[in-house]
């Protein structure tokens, strides 16, 4: 068949009402889609306030508005109340150690010559709140002092540890006499 | 009555569907998606700190046991000279279990020689006090 051009140079138009509501079919997609990820949103935080139960039940209203600000300010006080916590332990743990370490040195010499085979004479022992002197002789074939691990152990507590021995001499047969001095600081 | 090229028209509303629908991806990467991760990225800050708390707490009372074991004396004196094994029990006394809180001991020996298998009888000096 002929085509027919009955209106030839004519262009094809729409009316202004026609183009608005293709313009709004056209726009529906993207507000279906911005109303989904807000649903979407809301389940999301809603299973995510089920799972921290620390933050539901800390939380005045699950009010998807104010709920950053809410989730902020619980962790910033949640982060003061562990500070607090941390420098109160601290000062304990200060207070604990301080203590101990007064006598820690003679504990570790007495618990040190209880589990050796040597005899020990202790001749002197100073402590005055700073610094401690231990004076000592050992008796037996050898020594059974370790140097190192005394100075490993007390240098734990105190700073400028010294372990020395100022004089080994024989003292009967195979015996020996070991002159230690022990010192440190608190 | 106001007529638009249809050819014009199809575009812009074309134009409108994938600009909106950008849009409204970028809008959901950003406000819902990234949202949601920091949000569950504070919660679970909020569990970590609150389990820190839990052992701090913890931490505490252990440590307030141990601080009321730590113990201070007025002092103890024995100038005259004590016998070695009387010695021991009174430091066996001081040092175990409990924490004592001194600031200053002195244990002198009556012989700073080394005096062993000799027949010499020995004392000692004692003197601790502890902090006020």
């Amino acid at each position: 068949m002929e085509k027919l051009n009955l209106s030839p140079g004519k262009k094809r138009v729409l009316k202004f009402s026609t183009f608005l509501v293709i313009l709004v079919i056209s726009l529906s997609p993207a507000i279906s889609f911005l109303s989904a990820s807000y649903f979407i949103k809301e389940r999301k935080v809603s299973k995510l306030l089920i799972s921290y139960p620390e933050v539901f039940n800390n939380i005045s209203s699950p009010n998807l508005k104010n709920l950053d600000i809410q989730v902020e300010s619980l962790l910033s006080s949640l982060k003061n109340r562990e500070t607090q916590l941390r420098m109160a332990n601290n000062e304990i743990k200060k207070y604990i150690i301080e203590a101990y370490k007064s006598t820690y040195f003679l504990r570790y010499f007495f618990s040190y010559v209880s589990n050796s085979e040597n005899s020990y004479f202790l001749t002197n022992t100073i402590y005055d709140g700073e610094r401690f002197y231990l004076d000592f002789y050992e008796y037996g074939v050898e020594t059974r002092i370790s140097t190192s691990t005394i100075y490993k152990d007390l240098a734990r507590f105190y700073s400028d540890v010294l372990v020395s021995l100022l004089e080994e001499r024989n003292f009967l047969g195979n015996i020996k006499y070991f002159h230690y001095v022990w010192e440190g600081k608190k | 009555m106001i007529l638009i090229p249809r050819k014009a028209g199809v575009l812009i509303s074309l134009l409108a569907l994938i600009l909106s629908l950008a849009l409204s991806f970028v809008y959901f990467s950003k406000e819902t998606y990234v949202y949601l991760s920091k949000l569950e990225q504070k919660f679970s800050q909020v569990r970590q700190i609150y389990r820190n708390i839990s052992q701090l707490e913890q931490e505490g009372k252990q440590l307030e046991k141990i601080r009321a074991s730590v113990y201070a004396i007025q002092g103890a004196y024995a100038k005259d000279g004590i016998e070695p094994e009387r010695l021991k029990e009174r430091l066996e006394e001081f040092l175990s279990g409990k924490i004592l809180l001194t600031d200053y001991i002195i244990i002198t020996s009556s012989v700073s020689e080394p005096i062993h298998f000799k027949k010499v009888p020995i004392t000692y000096t004692l003197i601790i006090r502890g902090t006020e």
